[in-house]
Order: C-alpha cells, then structure tokens, then sequence
C-alpha cells in the first residue's frame, strides 16, 4: 500500500491556504504571493513559503511584551529552546525600513516553527504539521514572555 | 520511519555511525555520527526524528553574553536547527548545541528523509565552523580542513 508521503507536490502558500480553510483555520492573504496569515491564540502568524520550506513565524515588538528588555527576552528565548524540540525563538532586530528613523531599529520577539518540504509535501503531511505550528509558533510567544517576566521578578 | 532507514540514509552519505540506547530506555535507540568538532544524535521519539549536534568546543561563563549573542546571530540566519547555549561538561563553561526535527507521523520519504538529514548536517557544521572561527581559544582539536585551508 502506497505511504501517505508517496504523493509529494510542490508547496505553494495557495496550497497551504487550501490547507488550513480544510483544517477550519481560514487564513488571510498578505502583500506576498508567498506568504499569508492566520489569526493564532490572539496572535498573528504569518506563513511563508521559501521555495521549499513552509515557516509559521509569529513576531511582536519587545516594547510590547510586560519585560522590554531585549537581553531579559534573549534568555528567556535561549531557555525555552532548549528545553524544547518545538518552535524556535529569537531576539530579532529588524532594520529601519528606507526613510524611516534610522537610529532606532525596532526589536522584536520571533517564534517560528518550520517545515522542509524537499522535494515536496503530501497533502496528509501538510495537514499533520499545519496545526501543529500555528499553536506552537504562538503558544512559544506566550511562553517566552511569561519566562522573561519570571526573571525579570527575580532580578 | 526506522533507525534502520536513517542508518542506511547515513551509509549513503558516506557517513559512519554508531547505535546506542537511552540511558534511562533502553528501547529508545539512537544514531550518532558526527565530525571532527561535532557530535550530532538521531532518535525517533513522539512521531518525529529529533536531530540533536553539540559542538566540542566550549567557553567559560564570563562568554555567556557573547556565546549568546553568537547563537542568537546563527538563529536570526537560519530557520533550521535552532541553536541555544546549554551547561558545559564543567559548572564554569558553555556548549553550544543545535536541533532540529522531521515529523513523520504520516510517514517520510527516503528523499524526505536525506533532505533533512543533510541540511541538518550541512547547517551545523557551517555554524559549528563559524563558532570556531568566533572563539578560537575553545578549540583544542586539529581541524584538517582548516590546515588545507591555510595551506592554500
């Protein structure tokens, strides 16, 4: 009997749209042809497709967050993935975007869960690893900034 | 999936590698293989192969903020294996250690299946390598790759 994973297509944010609407997740599209979201736990997760891995990533600025301080979160991140084979969190600074203040890069807390689909992904597999990323990418923020919060407590 | 076909995927990379069991389960076996500066583990555990690298270098607790620094960079860059700091063999040092995972409840292909395993491999090495090259005091082996580099 054929394995579920024997049928592998191409993975395409369409195809991953088509997905989640299957999954009761509707998701919205974004400016990309590669990318679209999904509401989460309260948080936006984004969904890119590069070339061919799927990342969920979900990211909220520190100024945001109860701690806001970017080495407190950074710990914070650096614990929760090593305790965990889930999602992967990381202190980011994204540069300021052209004619924007260009002393002040905003900093912000990213989760992400990924999925290499090479050569391709089955349709079953896709449908085993969708919902599975869009709670841990957000359940990660969560967890990361009540984590920051109980160090910053104790300090 | 089965720890015979990662075994087999691995004999076909031109890799070697060794079985050992859990320490505290004995039937959760796993495949290590490695390099000269890197010890890297596979195990199947909860419907996923869980891949698992540990540089051998390591650095001291007053390098905290910039072993930090240095995985949070490679996190930035990479979206696969994630890098954290973890404890050292010593109470006063850091290693430096990278993960990644295949789901396979629904099942992987042999393709699937070397695809992972060398971007995984591929990946930690180039960070492994970077980290050397980052904290050179913490390296007491001799890289012959990095001797032909310097020859050239």
């Amino acid at each position: 009997m054929p394995s579920p994973a024997d049928n592998l297509e191409k993975l395409e944010a369409d195809r991953v749209a088509q997905a989640l609407l299957t999954l009761g997740e509707p998701a919205w599209p974004t400016d990309s042809e590669h990318q679209i979201r999904v509401i989460k736990n309260g948080l936006k997760v984004e969904l890119v497709v590069l070339r061919a891995v799927l990342i969920a990533a979900c990211e909220r600025p520190i100024d945001e967050l109860r701690v806001k301080d970017p080495q407190t979160v950074a710990l914070a991140a650096n614990r929760f993935i090593s305790g965990t084979y889930s999602a992967k969190a990381v202190v980011r600074r994204v540069p300021p975007a052209p004619g924007a203040d260009q002393s002040s890069p905003a900093t912000v807390l990213r989760t992400e869960s990924c999925l290499l689909a090479s050569p391709g992904v089955s349709d079953a597999q896709l449908a085993a690893a969708l919902p599975k990323m869009l709670e841990e990418t957000s359940r990660a923020q969560h967890e990361v900034e009540n984590d920051a919060a109980r160090v910053a407590d104790l300090s | 999936m089965t720890s015979p076909r990662i075994e087999q995927a691995l004999r076909d990379l031109g890799l070697r590698y060794q079985l050992r069991e859990a320490a505290d389960d004995p039937e959760n076996i796993r495949v290590v293989t490695g390099f000269i500066d890197t010890a890297i583990s596979f195990a199947l555990i909860d419907s996923e192969l869980k891949a698992e690298g540990r540089w051998r270098g390591e650095v001291t607790q007053n390098q905290a903020a910039r072993v930090l620094e240095a995985t949070r960079q490679l996190n930035e860059a990479n979206f696969l294996p994630v890098f954290f700091v973890a404890e050292g063999s010593t109470p006063a040092s850091l290693g430096v250690r990278s993960r990644g995972r295949l789901p396979i409840s629904v099942g992987a292909t042999d393709q699937q299946l070397t695809d992972f395993l060398v971007f995984f491999l591929r990946q930690t090495a180039a960070a492994f390598e970077r980290l050397a090259k980052l904290f050179p005091e913490s390296v007491d082996w001799d890289d012959p790759h990095a001797q032909h580099e310097s020859q050239r």
